[in-house]
């Protein structure tokens, strides 16, 4: 292998691990400047891209499937001790989601010239997170119904039973609220839900 | 029917990790149009599929994603990083194509000239349209045939999200055989789809 070969090499292995945001900084220089005026540093760049989508469809694929064959509990609590993945941020998205459901809840209840209930003062939101708030159900796969009643959060009865999220389950949950967030982009006019709750969940630490 | 390439895009949902454009990401907030250009190589597939619901033709679609990005491009200062960068490209779409859809006098720049609208960005080619069965079809069968030491560096990245410190601690690997693998793996696939793009025109 000539040097010139060696080199094209290195440049398409540090495009390679750009897609995965493992590129260093020398790299992503190099990656970048080389693309300037050649087409075929984009094309590989776009090619990679579509390998990668392929196989992250498939993955979630995988994961709904997954997910839809495993037989669903209903989830009232969450074991204050049972042991979160790291990075998950599963506190952060419970805080966000009773603080989405709390505004909601006051949205509906409180009408213009209604009184605030007394009772509203119980959905204060709080660092716990309580999913057994009276109003709407829920689901994770993003479908919206009317009508009211317990707050349900289906997921399969292994994870409810461990408490832990694997990689794949938690990147499934993040492509779920991902597209929530997305339609609700698109039907923002009509959505009381803020999406950047939902993405501030895919952020969190 | 066919999936679209688009389709696969938006399916695959997990590509817009904040973390993989970071370096991407500030570079485009520096200045650098190469760096915007690879961001938006990268999205324009699912943008496009997002703004199919809103307008019906593949070429207004085209015509939206292309108007958006630019739009992004020259609004990037205003981009605070609260939101994950393809949630923020996904917002100015749908705006340009709600506006391409009640306002088409306001439809943008087609006519304005490209220095004065924004530099110009690579389009995707033939193959973000290409039936996506088929394209998975070949990537399986690659992926498949792989040594299985490459297959397991590439699944456990894209199936599974894990880092490359993550999959070289699963592999007890060091992390530059991790990325060679990779690597190599991803070489295998687009040797793979090469022969079907250039069927496709490419």
């Amino acid at each position: 292998m000539t040097d010139d070969q060696k080199r094209e090499a290195r440049l398409r292995q540090a495009l390679s691990a750009l897609v995965d945001g493992e590129a260093h900084e020398l790299e992503v220089s190099q990656v970048l400047a080389k693309a300037k005026g050649h087409d075929e540093v984009k094309a590989r760049w776009a090619r990679y891209q579509l390998v990668s989508a392929a196989l992250q469809a498939r993955g979630a694929a995988q994961g709904s499937a997954a997910i839809d064959e495993s037989p669903a509990t209903e989830v009232t609590t969450l074991p204050a001790s049972a042991p979160l993945p790291r990075g998950f941020g599963w506190g952060s998205f419970a805080l966000a989601a009773s603080l989405t459901l709390a505004l909601m809840v006051v949205l509906r209840t409180v009408g213009p010239g209604s009184e605030p209930e007394p009772r509203l003062a119980a959905l204060t939101p709080t660092a716990a997170p309580s999913l057994a708030v009276p109003l709407q159900p829920v689901a994770l796969g993003g479908e919206r119904s009317s009508g009211s009643a317990a707050v349900q959060i289906t997921m399969p009865r292994a994870w409810a039973s461990s408490g832990e999220l694997g990689p794949g389950a938690a990147r499934h949950l993040q492509t779920l609220m991902r597209r929530h967030a997305e339609l609700n982009l698109l039907d923002s006019a009509g959505s009381l839900v803020p999406a950047v709750r939902l993405v501030a969940y895919s952020e969190a630490p | 029917m066919a999936q679209t390439a688009s389709s696969l895009y938006a399916a695959s949902g997990a590509l817009a990790g904040q973390g993989e454009d970071q370096a991407l990401l500030a570079r485009a907030l520096a200045g650098d149009l190469q760096a915007f250009d690879l961001l938006a190589l990268k999205y324009r597939p699912r943008l496009k599929q997002l703004v199919l619901r809103t307008v019906r033709s593949e070429d207004d679609a085209d015509d939206v994603v292309q108007d958006a990005l630019l739009r992004a491009y020259r609004a990037l200062g205003s981009f605070r990083g609260d939101a994950q960068f393809y949630t923020w490209l996904c917002r100015i779409a749908i705006n340009v194509a709600k506006t391409h859809v009640t306002h088409p006098s306001r439809r943008v720049m087609s006519d304005e000239p490209v220095e004065e609208a924004a530099p110009q960005l690579t389009q995707l080619g033939p193959e973000h349209d290409l039936a996506s069965e088929q394209l998975q079809r070949v990537i399986f069968q690659a992926l498949d045939a792989l040594p299985e030491a490459l297959r397991t560096a590439l699944t456990l990245r894209e199936f599974e999200g894990h880092s490359y410190e993550e999959i070289s601690q699963l592999m007890d690997t060091p992390v530059g055989t991790v990325r060679s693998r990779i690597f190599r793996a991803r070489e295998a696939l687009d040797a793979a789809i090469a022969p079907l793009l250039e069927e496709s025109g490419l």
